[in-house]
């Protein structure tokens, strides 16, 4: 067997902080071959990252091997020099980062920055010749163009191959990349690992993709290290990992990641729910809520453009697009949190389109309507406690005074959303990110609403926290006869949550129909487009392959 | 073409301001007690009727809104009044001040600006070292001590004790002969001119009353530098620039400095202003004959005209120093324009 180009022995990396030290990395042991494939997956916390800055020693101030050995084609590089780890980096080991406008210094062109990742090493020839070669090899279009541009200036993904073409400017013989894609939209994202894994081959370069995403990491990488809690719990090569997960921790992350198959039950280890059955409406009843011609324009953007659709009682539908395509607003605009600039709203009936924004909260409709936000964090008060955030429409809009009624009411809620009773007086900053995600949606559920508006409800959770929420949702949905509209970019999760889907682009509709058809058999060449950019692995065409 | 209109109507824009300035500041000095026509009168002993005289003749008699009008009128066409206690007008009363505040500011901003980046950024590079706390402390001094403090005690061990500075007495040795009025800058004028000797003359006059405002503002720039530095160093580009294996010093310099320097510009700006104003203290400690101790001789007097023009002359620098300092920040940030 050859020398791997690197070896991790028994790595442990502890952050000093105020409570002490924490430590991230507990024993990771692993190996990878020049120009082999490595995917490390795990959820957040679970120190992939931080084994990878160990490597590259780019951990913060705060971080510190605590102990174990890195070897770098065979050479001991530990406890390197300063020097001697500025002269592997770049040239022999380099980095993707997450986040790429953030990682791009926003006050040098783009052009420079590539010609100073060239030129810290070289610093022969013409740099500026050598810097077009790289952002033409990354597609950037019109680099000659382009080659003074600011990254504010570009979008997330072209920024991203701008990071690229930086980090394979010295031809190094390991490229990190960590969480590339996270935050990007979805068919980005297809571009850019393939992208990242044609130059990797090319080169003869050999891959570390660090990700939460089983499914990116099982399509681009040959093998596939799980983390969990600063170890290594499984690794093994993609198609193994996905048919016969050994580890539990691993088994329920396979579980829990939805595919173009699972549903919601599956992915957390039960037998599907059976089909909704709905007793037949009395004719004549009016939809739950009628959308006509809406249209939002923020200036001279347009940002929602003539979309129309209908929602029964009790139905869920999803709304699903790219970033841009005016899904949020959408969703905002019924909630009433924003006006619209043209078209209709009805909700049973009656037009709320036309009420103002600002007044829409002395409304008896208010109460009706409720929203469950993107980011559980950011969305809680961190001076409220949990009861209070729950507390909040109850005493707003219930008329609730404080006392027993108040009490009960909260810890229903809070029963409802599977919230134990003791957290209820935690701040949000002592709960995890699933218990906020269910602060979040006992204070929608409260007023017990007949149209609940899911704006991204899972999209800043681990995979098996989301598997929970979905679950949750889908139960809530089912016992309590609420109505959807379920705003996501993952279509998968769409499809297991709706039972019809709305596909948009740029403010308009560009296919609608009922999810299982819609997804099985898509019409528009775009929801294709959107469908065959989804991360995923299967493992029968593999074997089959 | 675009940038120069942008600026056209920036300073458009302030002229609003510069007229509440002028209203604000007329009626303040008309609100103050003290009367100009008795301080103005020939003596303690001077009738009433002298008093009246002298009134009359200031114009004082008149109801206030016409003397405001009048007052206006005089602003706009450039006129700004006469100095009772000068005899001078007072246009050219602060154009021979002038040069001399804006010398010392300058080169007290310069050498302020030559202490607090390096300290800045070196005690960013090491946050909780002893260089660190060091600079803190240094810091904290300025900001403590009083500048007519630290003023004397600059003068005490410098000029008393080792006798190394000269006289602390305006910005020119009594005997040494002055260069030729070109700009009013005496380092420049020498300069111009060819005459090293009294350059070096005029720049050691200047050494101690600069070194005493560069201590006092040490600790804005120093400290923002710091602040803006360790910010920028913990950014997700300068671990880029880390990754792709750039020198220490180039990240700190070119991928860092760069970017902390930006709101190290704001603070220039209002440090600027904020000193030429406040250097009064500095000009009486060392004679410095610069337009703060003009004012403040002038408000004393009740002379109302030079104070009021001080005012005016402050607001126009003010206006004119956030100008320059936006468009120093367009040039420096690309995501910034000149608005």
């Amino acid at each position: 067997m050859s020398t791997p180009l690197l070896r991790i022995e028994d790595l442990h990396v502890g952050f000093s902080t105020r409570a002490g030290e924490v430590k991230a990395v507990r024993g990771v042991s692993l190996e990878i071959e020049p120009g082999a494939t490595l995917g490390i997956v795990g959820e957040s916390g679970s120190g992939k990252s931080v084994t990878a800055y160990a490597v590259t020693r780019l951990l913060d101030r705060a971080g510190r091997i605590t102990g174990g050995r890195i070897f770098f084609r065979g050479r001991d590089i530990t406890h390197a020099t300063g020097g001697d780890m500025q002269a592997l980096r770049g040239g022999a080991i380099s980095m993707v980062f997450q986040n790429p406008r953030a990682a791009l210094n926003p006050i040098r062109s783009i052009g420079r920055q590539v010609m100073d990742a060239l030129g810290a090493g070289s610093g022969a020839g013409s740099l500026r010749d050598q810097a077009l070669a790289l952002l033409h090899a990354v597609l950037i279009r019109d680099p000659e163009q382009r080659f003074d541009a600011y990254p504010h200036e570009m979008s997330g993904g072209m920024c991203q191959r701008v990071m690229i073409a930086m980090a394979i400017a010295r031809a190094p013989a390991l490229l990190i990349a960590d969480e590339p894609t996270t935050g990007l939209d979805v068919t980005t994202q297809k571009t850019v690992m393939d992208l990242l894994a044609r130059l990797t081959a090319e080169r003869d370069m050999a891959l570390i993709l660090i990700t939460h995403d089983l499914g990116l990491a099982a399509q681009y990488c040959g093998q596939v290290a799980v983390m969990q809690d600063g170890e290594i719990v499984e690794r093994a090569d993609a198609v193994t990992l996905f048919q016969r997960p050994i580890h539990p921790y691993s088994r329920r992350l396979v579980a829990a990641s939805p595919t173009p198959r699972s549903t919601v039950a599956e992915l957390v280890g039960e037998a599907p729910a059976p089909p909704l059955t709905r007793a037949p409406e009395p004719a004549g009843t009016p939809p739950l809520l009628e959308v006509q011609g809406l249209v939002k324009r923020y200036g001279r953007v347009t940002a929602v453009d003539d979309v129309s659709f209908t929602l029964r009682p009790g139905e869920s539908l999803g709304l699903v697009g790219e970033s841009g395509s005016g899904k949020s607003t959408i969703s905002r605009l019924i909630c009433r949190l924003i006006d619209r600039s043209a078209g209709d709203v009805l909700f049973r009936g009656e037009d709320i389109g036309g009420l103002p924004a600002r007044d829409f909260h002395t409304s008896p409709f208010r109460r009706e309507i409720q929203i469950v936000f993107q980011d559980p964090h950011e969305s809680l008060n961190p001076r409220f406690s949990a009861f209070d955030s729950i507390a909040h429409p109850l005493r707003r809009l219930g008329g609730l005074k404080e006392g027993g009624a108040l009490r009960h009411c909260v810890e229903e809620c809070a029963h409802r959303v599977g919230l134990p009773p003791d957290l209820l007086s935690r701040f949000p900053h002592q709960l995890s990110g699933g218990q906020k995600a269910r602060v979040g949606i006992a204070r929608a559920i409260a007023l017990k609403p007949r149209l609940l508006v899911l704006d991204e409800p899972t999209a800043a959770l681990d995979v098996s926290v989301q598997a929970l929420i979905l679950k949750l949702l889908d139960d809530l949905r089912r016992q309590e006869d609420l109505a959807f509209l379920f705003v996501s970019h993952d279509l998968n999760v769409v499809r297991m949550m709706c039972e019809r889907t709305i596909v948009l682009r740029q403010g308009r509709i560009v296919e609608q129909g009922a999810s299982e058809a819609l997804f099985a058999n898509p019409k528009a060449a775009y929801t294709r487009e959107l469908l065959a950019a989804i991360p995923h692995f299967d493992p029968e065409a593999a074997l089959v392959g | 073409m675009r940038v120069l209109r942008r600026i056209g109507g920036r300073l458009l824009a302030s002229l609003p301001a510069l007229l509440g300035v002028v209203v604000f500041t007329f009626l303040l000095m008309r609100v103050l007690p003290g009367d100009p026509a008795v301080f103005f009168s020939s003596g303690p002993n001077a009738g009433q009727a002298e008093i009246d005289a002298v009134r009359k003749d200031l114009g004082l008699d008149r109801p206030i809104p016409e003397q405001l009008l009048r007052y206006l009128y005089d602003v706009g066409t450039g006129n700004l009044g006469r100095s009772l206690t000068t005899g001078q007008t007072v246009v050219h009363d602060l154009g021979e001040r002038l040069p001399a505040s804006l010398e010392l500011t300058l080169c007290a901003l310069v050498l302020a600006l030559g202490l607090a980046l390096p300290l800045g950024i070196l005690a960013a590079v090491r946050p909780g070292s002893a260089i660190d706390h060091a600079v803190r402390m240094v810091c904290t001094l300025g900001v403590c001590v009083p500048t007519f403090v630290s003023g004397l005690l600059l003068v005490y061990v410098f000029y008393v004790q080792f006798g190394i500075a000269p006289d602390p007495t305006g910005r020119l040795d009594i005997f040494a002969a002055s260069p030729p009025d070109i700009t009013g800058f005496l380092l420049i004028d020498f300069a111009l001119v060819g005459d090293w000797e009294g350059w070096q003359a005029a720049a050691a006059q200047l050494v101690l009353p600069a070194l005493t405002m560069a201590l006092f503002v040490l600790a804005p720039l120093a400290r923002m530098t710091r602040a803006s530095m360790l910010s920028v160093l913990g950014s997700d580009f300068i671990r880029t620039a880390r990754s792709i294996g750039l020198s220490r010093w180039r990240v700190v310099a070119v991928y860092g400095l760069r970017n902390a320097i930006l709101p190290v510009l704001t603070i220039i700006g209002i440090v600027f202003s904020t000193m030429l104003g406040a250097n009064v203290l500095v000009e009486k400690v060392f004679s410095w004959p610069g337009i703060g101790s003009y004012a403040l001789d002038a408000l004393l007097a009740s002379d109302y005209a030079p104070v009021q023009g001080f005012v005016l002359l402050m607001a126009a620098v003010f206006v004119m120093v956030n100008l320059l300092i936006d468009v120093l920040y367009g040039i420096a940030d690309p995501r910034v324009s000149v608005a």
